[in-house]
């Protein structure tokens, strides 16, 4: 099944979630809890989450789009990003780099 | 028609007629160096500040039910201890300045103007957090909210001008600091960091908030730059909502350099992370 990846505010957080990256609490500079990438959410690591002052984790959640609704969600999602960059220097390889990451940002 | 520029000396002295720079801000700034001494100060400080202490105590008590605690948080030192010092710091810092600003804003556009300037202060703590340059990220939080600080002042002394000046940037497709300079003989940059030094803000945060439009002058500064990419981002990224204010036409090499900042795979976690922040803190902070 298709996924889409979400950051969410740790109170969104609900049981069963799948983490879509490693979520890591670092205290002193050392890491003082961790949940791997993959891991589904129970009630007890919400509030282990909580209790080592994690404010956002990253998620998956099931994309129930159609392949045409994505593409055409893609295609909107593209053409904002041109209406925004339209006075970019495009030779300048920075830029290139920042407006093609926004993009498949976006179209994610 | 040849403008004349308005002074540092009129700037001052207006804004001092229109509001007092929020005293918790300063205090937080002097003590950021030291843990210790910053939680007794932010304690003091929010302890004074009714509004700030109901902010603090609300999002603590909603912490608190969710970990079922029997008992409803009402001290500071609590609050502190269940959701973590950087939380309670921001808290009050946006508050704070939020309650300042928001003396100087006048229509729609302000408050537009306001929520940008808190997509940026997120973005600027976000990227401090991701490259590995050494930037106190209460600093950046605080240089981000204020970077913008100028065009707040344009807007409650001249809000008629400043509002065609916006209209003529969106029309002509050009920075607004480009249609200040032909309007009132200076930018917003330039008043910003007059007011900034007035302060007496950290060196870093006037600098980064008198140069963030000319990042590249800016060689020894990690600040200039931040304010710079993350204002960049912050419109790339459309954090304070869409429409015509939204434009990117470059970011600078010399400053992503300077921070380390590379746009590759792993720019998609930090987007996500800042466009996730940025909604929650300007839901909550508009509450």
């Amino acid at each position: 099944m298709r996924t889409r990846h979400h950051y969410i505010p740790i109170v969104d957080a609900r049981e069963g979630m799948v983490l879509a990256a490693p979520s890591n609490a670092v205290r002193g500079g050392s890491m003082s809890f961790s949940l791997p990438t993959g891991h589904a959410l129970t009630d007890e690591n919400l509030h282990q989450l909580q209790a080592h002052h994690v404010e956002f984790i990253f998620v998956m959640k099931p994309d129930t789009r159609s392949d045409e609704q994505v593409a055409i969600d893609a295609a909107m999602a593209a053409r904002r990003i041109i209406k925004i960059f339209e006075a970019a220097d495009f030779s300048d390889a920075n830029t290139a780099a920042l407006f093609d990451q926004v993009l498949c940002y976006r179209s994610a | 028609m040849a403008v004349l520029p308005i002074e540092r000396k009129r700037v001052i002295e207006l804004s001092d007629a229109l509001a007092s720079f929020p005293r918790t801000v300063s205090e937080i700034l002097a003590t950021i160096d030291d843990p210790d001494g910053n939680l007794n100060v932010l304690v003091g400080c929010i302890n004074h500040d009714p509004i700030i202490a109901a902010r603090v105590l609300s999002v603590a008590n909603r912490a608190a039910a969710r970990a079922r605690r029997d008992t409803d948080v009402t001290d500071i030192y609590t609050a502190t201890s269940l959701i973590g010092m950087t939380r309670v710091r921001e808290i009050t810092l946006i508050s704070a300045l939020k309650a300042f600003v928001g003396k100087m804003i006048s229509d729609e556009g302000g408050v537009r103007q306001w929520q940008h300037s808190v997509a940026v202060g997120v973005c600027c703590e976000e990227i401090a957090a991701h490259v590995e340059a050494p930037i106190s990220v209460d600093s950046s939080l605080i240089a981000g909210l204020l970077h913008d600080i100028g065009q707040f002042w344009f807007q409650a002394i001249e809000p008629e001008t400043f509002r065609a000046c916006r209209l003529e940037a969106r029309a002509r497709n050009v920075g607004i600091e480009q249609v200040e300079r032909a309007h009132f003989g200076v930018d917003h940059s330039t008043v910003g960091r007059w007011l900034a030094e007035h302060w007496e803000l950290p060196d870093d945060i006037c600098a980064a908030i008198g140069g963030h439009h000319a990042p590249d002058s800016a060689a020894d500064s990690f600040m200039v730059p931040l304010v710079h990419v993350a204002e960049v981002l912050s419109n790339a990224l459309e954090l304070s909502g869409g429409g015509d204010a939204n434009h990117v036409s470059y970011v600078s090499s010399a400053a992503c350099r300077k921070l380390g900042l590379v746009w590759g795979e792993d720019s998609q976690s930090l987007f996500g992370r800042i466009e996730a922040r940025a909604q929650h803190a300007n839901a909550f902070f508009s509450a």
